[in-house]
């Protein structure tokens, strides 16, 4: 089979082409022939032209605000609804005056989407294990790692997020008229045009900065000690209580503090207790050291989800092995 | 498009962005994700040309999780890490949960969404194209390029909106309170 990549960009080459003025019957029966020949030219047409017809309803959009801007009673609150009373509006030709408003609104479209307005409050969630990539409306970025929760709740002034639990990394949109600020906890830092991450531990959080700077305030405890600290790339700020501690990481260190965006765990030299814990986060098994293994120290990357690779790993090298202890916890024994 | 054809594009490719983020969360070399995917399809498709399965998703992430054993036997440089299990491919619930089929508006919302996404030559390229209803030249004469550009950027307008839209599937993932509790329902 052909690469996906090249099959696709043949498929759209013809279905750009079929649009243009100069498509003949001998090229459509020599579509319809590549189109038959493999099913995974069909299924790349498939693909694409569903999209694209979908996107041709972008026009019916255009025109419903175009409409109401022209009208000027109608306000951009209301297009939404609008857009949804049928599309039986859009080729009367009567409506043909309306295209200088049309392309001004359709051009406004692309950079500001009508519906933004209703800034909608959205709640993002992993499991044990998962893990969630996903673009927010202003362009940033979040990998939102196991066993979290991001509610997302972004106004015209703001960009504001919770983190209700768990960890998450964001590559921030620079918008410095908008601030983008993380809840965690009692802690909110902000960022403008940044990439770090925040982990909520209990009521601590650990914060990674790999590019620009961020500003942590503290809890608002009505005391005047309580002030922002700020932390820069190649920094990471542990906020205990309500005294952040902020110390310089080393390359390799910030590499493994995001590993998790790859599914991976990277450690060098830890103590067995601190890889158990962080196993632990991902996995609904639950390893517990026993004293006698606690001295061991682990190199190493693994999956996070790999607990029986690790555990195998820790009998073959280690001569630690794992027994059952309580419903879902494995103990881990020097043997 | 025939009845086989919309099945394919209203039941398997709205999970298009799940099966991506599981591909990618089990399989160790990201430059395949695409092509995987795509032997996925063809093999759902064929399959479902035989027998339509009652439930799109689950017999998406079947045959995803089977392509990827079967990939797993016959490469001759297996990596360690899945080699010593194979549960490692288990697809679990949060996998196919990851996703949903949209409404006609919010399918709307995420295009206006997407379309922010294209580079700038390309969405003027498309908005003039495809919402202004200008021809290949006209559009080609008010950008100031050829024709032959045009059309590239059409091409790639139109596979980026595909990838985009498709994949953005998994980031509407779960709605407002399908928090905790749920996930943990239906965990294995």
């Amino acid at each position: 089979m052909k690469s996906a990549a090249d099959i696709e960009q043949t498929a759209a080459e013809w279905l750009v082409r079929r649009e243009g003025d100069g498509w003949s019957d001998a090229d459509q029966a020599a579509f319809d022939h590549w189109v038959a020949e493999e099913t995974a030219h069909r299924i790349a047409v498939i693909r694409l032209e569903t999209v694209w017809r979908k996107a041709g309803r972008l026009r019916v959009s255009a025109l419903r605000s175009g409409e109401a801007e022209a009208s000027g009673s109608v306000r951009a609150s209301t297009s939404s609804a609008r857009t949804e009373a049928g599309d039986g509006a859009v080729d009367n030709p009567r409506r043909r005056w309306l295209w200088p408003a049309v392309i001004a609104a359709s051009l406004a479209l692309a950079s500001v989407p009508i519906y933004r307005n209703l800034t909608a409050a959205e709640t993002y969630a992993t499991a044990v294990g998962g893990f969630q990539r996903f673009p927010l409306a202003d362009g940033s970025r979040v990998d939102l790692n196991t066993n979290s929760r991001l509610d997302i709740a972004y106004t015209k002034a703001v960009r504001r997020l919770d983190l209700e639990r768990g960890e998450a990394f964001f590559k921030v949109a620079k918008n410095p008229a908008r601030p983008f600020v993380v809840h965690a906890g009692a802690w909110r830092v902000t960022a403008v045009g940044t990439a770090f991450t925040v982990k909520l531990r209990g009521g601590d959080i650990d914060v990674v900065v790999t590019e620009g700077r961020v500003r942590i305030d503290p809890p608002a405890t009505g005391s005047a000690s309580a002030r922002p600290i700020f932390a820069s790339a190649g920094q990471a700020a542990t906020a205990t209580g309500a005294a952040p501690i902020v110390r310089p990481l080393s390359a390799a260190a910030i590499d493994m503090a995001l590993s998790w965006r790859d599914g991976l765990l990277i450690f060098e030299g830890r103590p067995l207790g601190e890889v158990a814990a962080e196993f632990n986060r991902y996995n609904q098994v639950q390893l517990v050291v026993d004293p006698s293994a606690t001295g061991v120290i682990v190199d190493g990357s693994f999956r996070a989800t790999n607990v029986e690779g690790f555990l195998r790993l820790l009998r073959r090298g280690f001569d630690v092995q794992s027994v059952r202890d309580g419903p879902g916890e494995l103990l881990l024994k020097k043997i | 498009m025939d009845d086989l054809d919309q099945w394919f594009a209203e039941q398997i490719l709205p999970f298009e962005g799940a099966l991506t983020a599981y591909l990618r969360r089990v399989w160790p070399d990201a430059s395949e994700i695409a092509d995987l995917r795509q032997e996925v399809y063809v093999r759902v498709y064929q399959g479902a040309g035989r027998q339509r399965p009652p439930v799109a998703r689950f017999f998406l992430f079947s045959v995803a999780r089977h392509l990827l054993i079967d990939r797993l036997r016959k490469s001759r440089v297996v990596p360690i890490d899945l080699m010593a299990d194979l549960d490692a491919l288990n697809v679990l619930s949060d996998d196919i949960s990851a996703d949903r089929i949209l409404s006609g508006r919010q399918e709307l919302a995420r295009l206006e969404a997407v379309l922010g996404d294209l580079p700038a030559r390309c969405r003027e390229t498309f908005v003039l194209r495809r919402i202004d209803e200008l021809s290949q030249r006209e559009t080609a004469e008010k950008m100031g390029v050829s024709e032959a550009t045009v059309e590239k950027q059409m091409v790639k307008a139109m596979r980026i909106l595909a990838d985009r839209f498709w994949n953005a599937a998994s980031r509407s993932a779960q709605g407002a309170d399908d928090g905790k509790a749920d996930s943990d329902e239906k965990r294995r």
